[in-house]
């Protein structure tokens, strides 16, 4: 009896599955890439919270010296060779006898070109006048 | 029976081409894989090592206060710092706070915290062993704040605590700000530069008045 050999690929057949099997490379490749991006968005966060800790103790110390809610302040502070913006607003409560706070520090994402923003709202106690 | 027909040296060649570029890209996904992944695994521990340092220092500085005996106050230089403060120290399997000294240093590359608890506290030649609090540290430094009173810069940080002036000796700092720089390791285990931490710990203003005010212990 004659075997039928089956048949064999053809080139176009071939190239179709390499093609797919680029496409599923690629896709691990992306997870590779979006891990490192991740990573570094969580370094990003805990450089911005030991910053918004060194100046909230700044930020108290001079309202502790100012009767009055401190004026509206910003700057740029570059921390393991990355920007951040730190921008610090407080408001006067008068039911409370307290100083409102927000302080907000932003970078940017360059991976995912993307602002991200950190609020931290606080209350502080003007001098007593 | 016909004889199935055998591949040629050409088919083969060009299969064992093609295949060849498949394994290449597949090789390359794994080293690149296996290079983040190590990346990554240095990185985080870098960032995990700085973290605990710092939660470490922040919990013991927090609870710090004056004494008053004269070699038992809070003494810190650019390079390390002793104190006393009051701490968990785990004795008999549960949480037993107590007061103790603690000291911060360098050994090598290494950030060491020394615990002398209860009476080990006072003496001087009492040994303890250090335990290492991070490894791999290029450099380590303190900076006290001193509350001026002005309003324009209400503190200033300076290089060592107490300084040579009288008041700051029966007082403590406002914030201690620790600078702490880590060797991050590459792929093969070679330097791969520094990170620089740095973090502002503010030491509780109630303990800081008391001790400045009497000049006694304030627990």
């Amino acid at each position: 009896m004659p075997l039928k050999s089956s048949k064999s690929l053809t080139l176009l057949e071939l190239l179709i599955s390499i093609a797919v099997l680029s496409g599923a490379i690629v896709f691990v490749f992306r997870g590779l890439t979006a891990a490192l991006v991740s990573f570094r968005f969580s370094q990003n966060i805990t450089i911005a919270c030991y910053l918004a800790e060194e100046k909230l103790f700044e930020i108290e110390e001079k309202q502790k010296n100012s009767p009055l809610p401190l004026p509206q302040e910003e700057g740029q502070e570059e921390l393991q060779g990355r920007k951040f913006n730190w921008v610090y607003r407080t408001k006067e409560l008068p039911d409370s006898g307290l100083v409102g706070l927000d302080l907000i520090i932003s970078w940017r994402e360059k991976a995912r070109e993307k602002e991200y923003t950190i609020s931290f709202p606080a209350y502080l106690l003007p001098r007593k006048q | 029976m016909k004889r199935p027909r055998s591949f040629t040296l050409v088919e083969v060649l060009i299969s064992v081409s093609i295949f060849s570029v498949i394994i290449l890209a597949l090789y390359s996904v794994f080293r690149t894989a296996v290079m983040s992944y190590t990346r990554i695994g240095s990185a985080f521990d870098l960032y995990q090592a700085a973290r605990a340092s710092f939660s470490r220092m922040e919990l013991d500085l927090k609870n710090c206060f004056i004494f008053s005996g004269d070699d038992s106050r809070f003494a810190g230089t650019g390079d390390d710092l002793k104190f006393f403060s009051v701490i968990d120290l785990y004795g008999g399997g549960s949480a037993n706070p107590g007061v103790c000294r603690i000291e911060y240093g360098m050994k090598g590359d290494i950030l060491e915290r020394t615990v002398y608890p209860g009476i080990e506290a006072l003496k001087d030649d009492s040994e303890v062993p250090a335990q290492g609090l991070a490894y791999n540290v290029r450099a380590l430094s303190f900076q006290y704040a001193y509350l001026t009173g002005s309003s324009d810069s209400p503190f200033e940080w300076q290089e060592s605590w107490p300084k040579e002036s009288g008041e700051q000796i029966k007082a403590l700092p406002a914030a201690v700000k620790i600078t702490l720089s880590l060797v991050e390791k590459d792929s093969k285990g070679k330097d791969a530069g520094a990170v620089e931490f740095s973090k502002v710990i503010a030491l509780p203003s109630l303990v800081r008045a008391a001790g400045a005010s009497t000049g006694e212990g304030s627990e």
